[in-house]
């Protein structure tokens, strides 16, 4: 079929049976061949009767044949459902209304205008739409948001009222519009309700650039088609409900920047903030809460879009999962007033060192060094500072990790260990992806094929780079390698920046193995060899992070643990590698919350209490050697708390927050709609519940099938005149043509 | 419908056999339904007057005599003698057509009339004479008193079948021609051919002084044209045929047709003929009741 019949008509597959328009003349042919003979004797008044009316007969056979063929084909076009374009409203009036409200609930649509908040306004326009429906019409309700559910009604309802309550359900939520799939979801709705041509689309929005401007690229030429299909289906009217000139600052991020956060240990906290509107802003209230308690107070100020941070320390004076929150003043977009962190907060930091060379001379095993790097004491035993050192080593021998309780530890080391087995690599697994840290030193033991079969495996595996062949010889010492930290950038050696007396970069190896293929596993390099070659890749794996030295953690290979740099760095690696018991579980709107547990917990329910405090249960899964619930997604913003019941007994913090992208409140003018996102798009825009009826705009165009109905009832006429007509001609004649029948009759008389 | 009166019916008459018993079962059914006897008033010839006494008929007062001596004298009549009745009975094709509707063909409803007024007449011991015709006479049956006569003259309508085409016409010039005897002339027919040949014919007729009665028969379809489906129509008489839809020429026809029954009335009154349209779905009293009322009234006129 022609495609642009399907401009012309709804269903213009049924114009194939525009054919049978010819079947009155096939009938009249045939119907000519089945004929009744009779003798008749008064035969010269029939021949006379019939010369005298000859060509009248002629007309009224080809009349009433055309009148038949225009019967059918009348009776295809309107089932056809022949679009009115242009043609006013004339033949709409009357007719019921599928109308399908799309409301954006978007968290910009959370602005405050006064008293009046944004959505209200749009529910306030749409109930307006809604009450103008009479008895007939069909309603669907859509709200556009990226958290479902999106289609509120689904089925069309003919009750006005059960809509409006829906509609008065509605609220506005912290997240953002989802516009193409609440669009795209909008339009199988518009074939629901078939027997009913005329339809509506209201889509009530704000108009946000954020949402609406979604560039020339793929996505808006989606949104163009998407939204060029609504029209073309049904009357797409576009109303704005949106304010310009919004002012608004927010929270763009929280976060921790201690890798383990310490009890009674200042905690650095960076508060991120933006002022999104386009004039500046001064003197706001920034608060800091931990645990609900306000711990500290800024006032900032900033420029039109300008971006700043304010840094915080608060102390934490209890070990445990805490709750950290940033709270701005009052302005016109609440959600992006409050942001939250969780932190995990630990008096210490349990570290298992493995140690694969057991045995030797004096600092002969390979964990000594180590072991006095994580917990340095002098050399009557105590302490080298004040402080009790929070990092707190166990050292075993290889052969004994397989029995270790791997929750019991932050971090494990492994100290030139020969090789795992698939079962400790697995339970290694399992314990990297839980937040816990892992790092690998080298030595004359490491079987290399092993490690890069096992735990490099291509990339797979926990290893950030597969490891080559041994480079320099420590007996001959006529290689020698030196640290560069490069623009330290990694956090492993971001506290070494400025301090050149820590000696970083005068630290001496003599050998060291090959890494390669780093990028291929997602590890990256925290610190290289002053060649060029990696000495410390990191990956990470879950939650957690695996870390890889390519050199001695001894004297072995390297004079580095009798170097100053050793003991700073053994510990940064260590924090760094632990950070994912650091509890900073950063989500967004939207997303699930998941956590993993001891398998020991089994399929035990877990209370999950939501910010606003309704709690809910979700039961945990056990897969192998692992456990794991998960819950979501999360649909508002704050705080969740996860209480996971014995053996375990322990809550977990979730702190879910708002995406800021919806924070710019700056949305498009009908104009620049019209010239933008909706270019060459026929559509009605306006900022009321416009009366399409009403509705004078050029832009304005009737729905689809507003020709079927008067189609029919010209059909039931021309069908009642056809009888009438072969009846007696000249009455239906009179019926159909009174003009034609007048002049007929006045010609014979 | 009465018993007796049930013969009068065509469609009863359409399931005996026998002419002639059916011209008395339809005489006898219409007198019988009578309340006095048609016989008289028509065949007899003034004799003599009589005194009124309760019960006679008041046409019969002779209100002349009444006006100069002040008494009621009815006036008495003979029966005529010399009386002869004709009956030409169209025998043509056209005249054999009979439609759905109807239980008698014209031909068979005009030997039924021809039959049931012949036995009325030689019940008067008068005569009866008969001619057949289509486009010549076929038969001619000299006119005759003897009620064995009826008989013969069934016999010949009975035995002469359809015919040829029809000239009224010619065949009227040629009956008056051979009808010498002055008398009442009956013609049954459907009339089908050229008007004005007729108006010759009959004229004719007239000219030898007869008296004529023209009791054109028709069949109900031929005035109603009922026809609806699409029909092919086979004209009689070496007419064409015509295929067509008849709805839409109903109107038409019935105009042509009405036209021409309009044409035979007028001519009829013109050379003072009675002139009857006898559908075949009627009853034949009519015929009847038509030939008696005609015969009085020309009787009185002629007084």
């Amino acid at each position: 079929m022609f495609p642009w019949l399907a401009n012309l008509f709804a269903s213009p597959s049924l114009l194939w049976w525009v054919g049978l328009a010819g079947a009155p003349l096939v009938i009249h042919l045939l119907y000519r061949r089945k004929f009744r003979e009779t003798p008749w004797a008064a035969m010269k008044f029939l021949l006379e009767a019939a010369r005298k009316n000859a060509r009248r007969l002629r007309l009224e056979q080809l009349l009433l044949l055309a009148l038949r063929m225009l019967l059918i084909l009348l009776a295809v076009l309107a089932l056809a459902e022949p679009l009115v374009k242009q043609a006013g409203t004339f033949f709409q009036a009357g007719l019921p209304v599928h109308r399908v409200l799309v409301l954006d609930a978007s968290a910009s649509l959370g602005a405050r205008v006064g008293e009046e908040e944004l959505f209200s306004r749009a529910r306030r326009l749409a109930r307006e739409i809604i009450e103008r429906s009479k008895p007939g019409d069909a309603l669907n309700l859509v709200r556009l948001s990226s958290l479902p559910p999106r289609v509120i009604v689904q089925t069309p309802s003919f009750s006005s009222a059960s809509v409006l309550e829906e509609l008065d359900r509605l609220e506005v939520s912290p997240a953002s519009a989802g516009l193409l799939a609440g669009l795209e979801e909008t339009l199988p709705l518009l074939r629901s309700v078939p027997e009913i041509s005329r339809k509506e689309v209201y889509v009530l929005s704000d108009y946000q650039r954020a949402t609406w401007d979604l560039g020339s690229g793929d996505e808006g030429a989606r949104l163009r088609g998407v939204l060029k299909k609504i029209g073309d289906a049904a009357e797409l009217v576009l109303i704005d409900t949106g304010e310009p000139g919004l002012s608004n600052m927010g929270i763009t991020g929280i976060e921790s920047l201690e890798a383990v956060p310490i009890v009674n240990r200042p905690v650095r906290v960076r508060v991120s903030l933006r002022n999104f509107a386009g004039e500046g802003v001064s003197d706001r209230d920034l608060q800091l809460l931990v645990d609900d308690r306000l711990v500290d107070r800024r006032t900032v100020s900033l420029a039109a879009g300008a971006e700043t941070s304010e840094l915080f320390t608060p102390l934490v004076d209890s070990a445990g999962p805490h709750r950290v929150e940033a709270r701005l003043g009052d302005d016109p977009l609440a959600f992006d007033n409050r942001r939250w962190l969780t932190l995990a907060v630990k008096d210490r930091v349990r570290v298992l060192c493995v140690n694969g060379r057991p045995g030797g001379r004096g600092a002969g095993k390979g964990t000594d060094y180590l072991q006095l790097a994580l917990s340095p004491r002098t050399r009557r035993g105590g302490l080298t500072t004040g402080e009790r050192s929070v990092l707190e080593p166990v050292i075993i021998n290889d052969t004994d990790f397989g029995g270790q309780d791997l929750s019991l530890f932050d971090c494990v080391w492994f100290c030139d260990v020969r090789r795992l087995t698939e079962r400790e690599i697995s339970l290694l697994e399992v314990f990297a992806r839980q937040g816990g840290g892992v790092v690998f030193g080298v030595g004359d033991q490491v079987q290399v094929r092993d490690y890069n079969d096992l735990l490099y495996r291509d990339g797979k595996g926990l290893l950030p780079a597969s490891l080559g062949e041994r480079q320099g010889d420590p007996t001959l010492r006529d290689s020698i390698y030196r640290f560069d930290p490069g623009d330290f950038a990694h956090p492993i050696v971001g506290a070494f920046q400025g301090n050149p007396d820590a000696g970083l970069e005068s630290t001496i190896s003599y050998a060291r193995l090959a890494a390669k293929g780093w990028e291929q596993a997602g590890g990256r390099v925290a610190l290289r060899f002053d060649d060029g070659a990696p000495a410390i890749l990191e990956k990470p794996v879950g939650l957690g992070r695996v870390i890889l030295v390519t050199t001695s953690l001894d004297e072995q290979w390297s004079l580095w643990p009798l170097w100053p740099s050793f003991v700073p760095l053994v510990q940064e690696i260590t924090q760094v590698a632990s950070m994912g018991r650091g509890g900073q579980r950063g989500r967004l709107v939207g997303d699930s919350l998941d956590a993993a547990v001891p398998v020991a917990v089994g399929d035990a329910s877990i209370e999950i209490q939501r910010p606003g405090g309704e709690r809910d249960q979700v039961r945990a899964t056990v897969e192998g050697t692992e456990a794991g619930f998960v819950f979501g997604p999360a649909v508002e913003p704050g705080v969740y708390e996860a209480r996971i019941p014995p053996p375990l007994l322990k809550t977990e913090l979730f702190a879910v927050n708002f995406d800021t992208a919806e924070s710019r409140l700056a949305n498009f003018t009908p104009n620049e709609l019209r010239e933008g996102p909706l270019a060459g798009l026929d559509v009605t825009l306006g900022r009321t519940a416009v009366e399409p009826e009403v509705q004078s705009s050029s832009a304005f165009r009737p729905a689809s099938g507003g020709l079927t109905r008067p189609l029919l009832y010209l059909l039931l006429y021309l069908l009642f005149v056809e009888q009438a007509m072969a009846w007696n001609f000249q009455a239906g004649l009179w019926l159909l043509c009174p003009p034609l029948a007048a002049l007929l009759w006045w010609r014979r008389g | 419908m009465e018993a007796h009166q049930r013969y009068l019916d065509p469609a009863t008459l359409a399931k005996l056999s026998g002419l002639d018993l059916k011209a008395r079962l339809i005489v006898e059914g219409y007198v019988s339904g009578l309340h006095k006897s048609p016989f008289r008033g028509f065949s007899i010839e003034f004799a003599e007057h009589r005194e009124y006494v309760p019960g006679d008929d008041l046409r019969y007062v002779d209100w002349k005599v009444f006006g100069k001596s002040d008494r009621i004298y009815l006036k008495q009549y003979e029966e005529e003698t010399n009386f002869a009745c004709w009956f030409l009975v169209d025998t043509s094709e056209s005249m054999s057509y009979r439609s759905d509707g109807a239980a008698l063909s014209k031909l068979d409803y005009a030997r039924h009339v021809a039959a049931a007024l012949a036995y009325l007449v030689l019940n008067q011991q008068d005569a009866v004479g008969l001619a057949t015709f289509d486009r010549g006479v076929r038969s001619f049956v000299r006119a005759a008193t003897q009620p064995t006569h009826l008989k013969q003259l069934c016999h010949v309508m009975e035995n002469d079948g359809t015919g040829d085409d029809t000239a009224l016409g010619p065949i009227l010039h040629e009956l008056a021609e051979r009808i010498r005897q002055r008398g009442v002339v009956v013609l049954l027919s459907d009339l089908f051919d050229d008007v004005e040949a007729l108006r010759l014919g009959l004229k004719h007729l007239r000219h030898r002084r007869h008296e004529v009665i023209v009791l054109q028969v028709i069949d109900p379809a031929e005035q109603d044209f009922p026809f609806a489906d699409p029909t092919l129509f086979k004209g009689l008489e070496g007419l064409p045929e015509l295929m067509t839809e008849p709805r839409s020429l109903r109107e038409a026809y019935r105009h042509e047709f009405e036209n021409f029954l309009g044409e035979v009335g007028a001519l009829c009154r013109d050379l003072h003929m009675d002139h009857v349209t006898l559908r075949t779905d009627q009853p034949l009293d009519l015929a009847l009741r038509t030939f008696l009322s005609a015969r009085s009234r020309r009787r009185q006129d002629a007084r």
